[in-house]
């Protein structure tokens, strides 16, 4: 955390400890709900059970009506077919969310500050040249902040003074990965969830690159997000939110963000 | 059961008040704050024999959060009708923070799960394991969440104020 963190967390905590209106709240109503709610529990605790013990009842009696013949003694049994065996699920393959673009830390390995400093440099460095909007004149100010709370992670926050819509920032975090990346994706896990898979492609040296955005404020503004498996076991993680007027949404679009990422990764 | 009560009232009485200001942090609503505080109480007396003492205060630390949370995600407030009216208080109504520009003003701001890690975690001073915890989530997503909530709240506190925060920015120009 930054002295200016420092300073806002202070201030926030001043703030916080102003006056504060008289509790209305009374120990007796919340004792009659809390009991109220034990007694709810267990009635449906007893619904379960007696659900339960029902449903085992009828189910045995239905068993014993579809009962087979007994065999007749010295006949034959029928041979069984061995159970046909199920392909292997290679279980070292880090089951990554599609929709998560926050590996959990314990299924990765986390990079050295060395790599996240050189990633960060390198994504500031294509920002700064407009890759982002194959513009060179929309005056975009990239801004290279040092910030990595020792996570891997780092920002570069884009500022446009002509555009608007060019204000975003970039959040990038650098990890390694354990496992085979293209066994974690799939169409089902997207399935259901608040946002999409847009793209999934694997390059000519083995780097698996899926891009995603998200239908709603899943994440917190979150609108575009890419995770980028190298393979020299490296995992680029970009997201890109929105900066400063909310109304206006970045006009960055999936597929410049994924030619940033193919960069970063290529030479970061 | 005496004895359950009693422990439960000394727990209420000693814990109610910071857990209110707590959830006034993370709504911005005395009123709210009040109600969120309230089902967290009753979840936690339904409970009460199962609690252990050591960790009690997490328990009412979590309970209190993911009561925000879930209310946030369903995207609907809580509303029923009672017989009483409410007593008009001027106090309570100046106390809302949307009345007044201010940091809990900007902090209303940031996305609700970045605003309760920011809240567990300098506001409740709890480690980035223990809000882990709270949470559910790993160290890795409280660490970018907390550098992403500190992000927003500058940006929102900039807004509102129309203060230039200086960021600390280095390596711009390589």
């Amino acid at each position: 955390m930054t002295q200016d963190d420092s300073e806002l967390v202070r201030m926030l905590r001043a703030e916080l400890a102003g006056p504060e209106p008289p509790i209305r709240a009374e120990l007796d109503e919340i004792v009659r709900r809390g009991r109220r709610a034990i007694g709810m529990r267990r009635v449906g605790v007893a619904a379960a059970v007696f659900v339960a013990v029902a449903s085992i009842g009828a189910g045995g009696v239905a068993l014993r009506g579809i009962e087979e013949p007994a065999q007749p003694l010295g006949a034959a049994s029928p041979t069984k077919a061995p159970p046909t065996s199920t392909p292997l699920v290679n279980r070292s393959v880090p089951m990554i969310s599609v929709c998560d673009p926050w590996p959990d830390q314990d299924r990765v390995i986390n990079s050295s500050r060395a790599d996240v400093d050189r990633a960060l440099s390198r994504l500031a460095d294509v920002m700064k040249r407009g890759t982002a909007t194959e513009s060179t004149n929309m005056d975009i100010k990239p801004e290279y902040i040092a910030s990595f709370l020792d996570g891997g992670f780092g920002i570069v926050r884009v500022t446009s003074t002509v555009d608007k819509s060019r204000n975003y920032i970039v959040y990038l975090q650098v990890n390694g990965y354990i496992g085979d990346p293209g066994g974690s994706f799939s169409e089902s896990e997207a399935a259901g969830e608040t946002c999409r898979m847009s793209n999934h492609k694997t390059l000519s040296d083995g780097t698996i690159v899926q891009s995603y955005q998200s239908s709603q404020d899943r994440f917190g503004g979150l609108l575009l997000a890419l995770r980028v498996h190298t393979s020299q076991h490296r995992l680029y993680t970009l997201t890109v939110e929105k900066s400063g007027d909310d109304t206006v949404p970045p006009s960055m679009t999936l597929g410049e963000l994924t030619t940033i990422g193919e960069t970063v990764a290529k030479e970061g | 059961m005496a004895r359950r009560d009693d422990d439960f009232a000394e727990f209420f009485a000693a814990r109610f008040d910071g857990a209110r200001r707590m959830a006034y942090a993370l709504c911005g609503n005395w009123q709210e704050a009040e109600e969120l505080t309230q089902a967290a109480f009753v979840s936690m007396y339904a409970r009460w024999s199962a609690i252990h003492v050591d960790t009690v205060d997490a328990y009412l630390r979590k309970v209190v959060t993911r009561g925000f949370l879930d209310t946030k995600r369903r995207r609907r407030r809580r509303e029923h009708t009672v017989a009483e009216l409410p007593e008009l208080s001027v106090e309570y109504e100046l106390s809302s923070v949307e009345d007044r520009p201010s940091l809990l003003v900007a902090l209303q701001k940031v996305p609700p799960r970045q605003r309760a890690v920011l809240v567990l975690r300098f506001l409740q001073d709890l480690s980035v394991q223990q809000v882990a915890d709270a949470l559910r989530c790993s160290t890795g997503t409280v660490k970018s969440q907390t550098a992403r909530g500190l992000t927003a709240l500058r940006t929102a506190y900039e807004a509102t104020n129309g203060d230039v925060w200086l960021p600390k920015v280095v390596g711009c120009e390589r």
